[in-house]
């Protein structure tokens, strides 16, 4: 049986920006948001916003998404894109959000990659959705510790974007 | 020297190592540069580069753009308008293959770099031509967001020169349009590894002609 190695999340960043999509239509500078990972089509999917970030010498600006668009793994194939402000009546209204980079903010950011990175794996060795569901609780949980929850809120993202 | 710059690859890997704390491989190498430096030029590029008509774009995002703009002012003697860049966008900025189309269409010639090594980049400074880099402007500055993962490039600068006089402290000199004083700035190889990095060292050389 083979076993599959970490997927580390730059490789996974890497490939994202590699797509003609991405080179022709995103602004250069804009960047994929933090990791959403779902189960569609008994196929991993990974969805990200698309926006700008902006960084000071302690804190870290998140603009609202512009896009949102999904890969299926290996991350090379997108299957949905969305240019937000022209995709629905009712967008996903948020503001900029700018956080504290302390330790603790930068744990918890940090721990929503590692966890994501941790639930690729069991899906790619064990097809394990369930690791994917624990990841998306997790996912949850840090967003709030952030302050992105209104950003981040998975239920409307579901709702707007599906896949999530 | 030839192993330090000739297989980019396995210096690539070399280097991550280094900062998984490998300090002792760093140092010796280093040892290395330095010997062989001795009877060479240890000023590659021209730092004086792109100083002429040098303007401040205070939003980062619009880099790209703004530096588009100012390769055109240097290299051609014409002035140009954003609405003349491809694909640009009010709020936004540019797309990279809109940058690249526009740069083409007002003849100048772009190639794609990815994961330069440090003799590539000598090589490039040397050439007749202008090397922009794909950094994170946060990670440059080193501001705290050094530690957070997944960040990717946000700005584009051009590098000018590095110099490696003294080679435990290479110096690579840069113009970032999005920086007040911006034009003719200095900083560590290493502090520009980190920084450059995260778009796993993307580059355009742009050419005229």
């Amino acid at each position: 049986v083979e076993v599959k190695e970490k997927m580390k999340i730059e490789e996974m960043q890497k490939n994202i920006r590699l797509h003609p999509i991405w080179q022709k239509d995103i602004p250069f500078g804009f960047q994929p948001g933090l990791p959403m990972l779902s189960v569609e089509q008994n196929k991993l999917c990974v969805s990200f916003f698309i926006h700008r970030a902006v960084s000071y010498p302690s804190k870290f600006e998140m603009f609202p998404p512009e896009y949102f668009a999904t890969w299926v793994y290996p991350f090379k194939k997108m299957v949905r894109f969305f240019h937000l402000p022209f995709h629905s009546a009712d967008p996903l209204s948020v503001k900029p959000v700018v956080f504290d980079l302390n330790d603790l903010a930068i744990q918890s950011y940090n721990g929503i990659y590692d966890e994501c990175e941790n639930a690729v794996l069991s899906w790619l060795n064990e097809n394990d959705s369930r690791a994917v569901y624990r990841y998306q609780e997790y996912f949850d949980s840090a967003v709030g510790r952030l302050g992105l929850g209104s950003m981040y809120d998975r239920g409307k993202i579901n709702v707007l974007y599906g896949g999530f | 020297l030839n192993s330090y710059f000739e297989n980019p690859d396995g210096i690539n890997e070399e280097i991550e190592q280094l900062e998984d704390g490998v300090y002792v491989e760093k140092l010796f190498r280093r040892a290395t540069l330095l010997e062989t430096a001795d009877d060479g030029d240890f000023v590659y590029g021209d730092v004086s580069r792109g100083k002429k008509g040098w303007f401040f774009e205070p939003d980062p995002q619009r880099s790209l753009l703004a530096i588009g703009m100012l390769l055109i002012r240097q290299l051609a003697g014409r002035e140009t308008e954003e609405r003349d860049i491809a694909c640009f966008d009010e709020e936004c900025g540019v797309s990279l293959d809109g940058f690249i189309e526009t740069m083409n269409a007002r003849g100048f010639t772009i190639e794609e770099h990815y994961s330069l090594s440090m003799r590539d980049v000598m090589e490039l400074l040397e050439s007749d031509g202008r090397l922009l880099c794909a950094v994170s402007s946060g990670v440059l500055e080193q501001h705290r967001c050094v530690g957070l993962r997944g960040m990717a490039a946000d700005c584009m600068i051009e590098m000018t020169g590095l110099d490696i006089s003294n080679p435990m402290d290479i110096k690579v000199f840069y113009n970032h349009v999005a920086q007040k004083d911006g034009c003719g700035r200095i900083c560590a190889w290493d502090v520009f590894q980190n920084s450059w990095r995260v778009s796993d060292k993307y580059a355009l050389f742009v050419t005229k002609g």
